[in-house]
């Protein structure tokens, strides 16, 4: 993970976890890496966490001080089991959001926002009682709204909510107006 | 807040709508419909690909359960027993979902969503299928 930290006016980096150890960085520092909207507190982000609760160690730094080979061995253990933790999140990381990464759908991903409305009970209906392209297409943008929301991409979900609104609408005005005409002009 | 009434406000209008529409449909279809009238418009899916929707056969059904016939009902889209009730559920929970939210939670989790969609989906293939 490249990160970029704000310091004394002026970016710097990238630099990786490991190396931000040795700059003056504390939990007000504004860091920016890839997939963030904007530079946040450091302390704010889940993957700046490491830098902050010790559970990082500087893998030059402890190869340095420690004389002893065998002590070296298990120090090397110990760095690529923290660098697994720290690095494989952001590795995973695809959605462009502030939210923890890691498995689809988690609990830690929802955004603190409620839901925007999924409009799946409308859609459901309307696929039923009025079936077309259109309601089908507002299903799916129902299922786009739960999935982006729940994997922390609130600003999507907020457009995937408004598109299915819009859909639904359209699929009555489809499929309510040549029921009403036809029931007009054909029926009894 | 604001954004979230704005949301709120259409949803309850259009279900009171919907609630007079449908006791309407209903009165409408009870009297005076039957499969030969203008009431039960044509499925466009239908007219169109001469294959069925998930929904064929829907208004056929509920003019049979109109009349108490469930077994003609339940022949003509048995699908359709599970899905509007399911629907007419899930439109209460998302309107009131400041009062039951770990409820609506669970209905709008993007598992359930899928399934349903699924469902539909697998009920509209199978039925087509000889």
């Amino acid at each position: 993970m490249k990160i970029w930290i704000y310091i004394n006016g002026q970016q710097e980096g990238p630099y990786t976890l490991e190396e931000l150890l040795d700059k003056p960085v504390d939990e007000n520092t504004k860091v920016w890496f890839e997939g963030l909207a904007k530079w946040y507190p450091a302390g704010a982000l889940e993957q700046m966490r490491p830098l902050f609760d010790g559970s990082l160690t500087n893998p030059q730094h402890t190869e340095s001080e420690t004389a002893e080979p065998a002590e070296v061995e298990t120090d090397t253990t110990v760095v690529t089991v923290v660098d697994t933790e720290a690095e494989e999140p952001a590795a995973e990381e695809k959605p462009a959001s502030k939210y923890a990464p890691g498995r689809r759908f988690s609990k830690q991903n929802i955004p603190d926002e409620p839901c925007p409305p999924t409009y799946i009970g409308w859609t459901v209906f309307l696929t039923i009682c009025c079936c077309s392209p259109v309601s089908l297409a507002g299903l799916i943008a129902s299922i786009c709204v739960s999935s982006y929301y729940n994997s922390g991409r609130l600003r999507q979900a907020r457009k995937a909510s408004e598109v299915a609104a819009w859909l639904i609408m359209a699929a009555i005005a489809l499929g309510m107006i040549p029921v009403m005409l036809m029931s007009a002009l054909f029926g009894k | 807040m604001a954004a979230h009434c704005r949301n709120i406000k259409p949803a309850r209008i259009a279900a009171v709508t919907a609630a007079i529409l449908v006791l309407a449909g209903a009165a409408a279809f009870y009297y005076h419909a039957d499969s030969a009238s203008g009431l039960m418009p044509r499925c466009a899916f239908h007219y169109l690909t001469g294959y069925q929707c998930p929904g064929c056969g829907f208004q056929r059904a509920l003019h049979a359960l109109l009349h108490g016939d469930i077994a003609a009902a339940w022949s003509y889209n048995p699908f359709a027993f599970f899905a509007v009730p399911a629907a007419a559920a899930l439109i209460i929970i998302e309107a009131n979902r400041h009062r039951w939210p770990r409820l609506h939670a669970r209905c709008v989790h993007p598992l359930v969503i899928s399934a349903i969609f699924i469902a539909i989906t697998a009920f509209w293939i199978g039925r087509n299928c000889p």
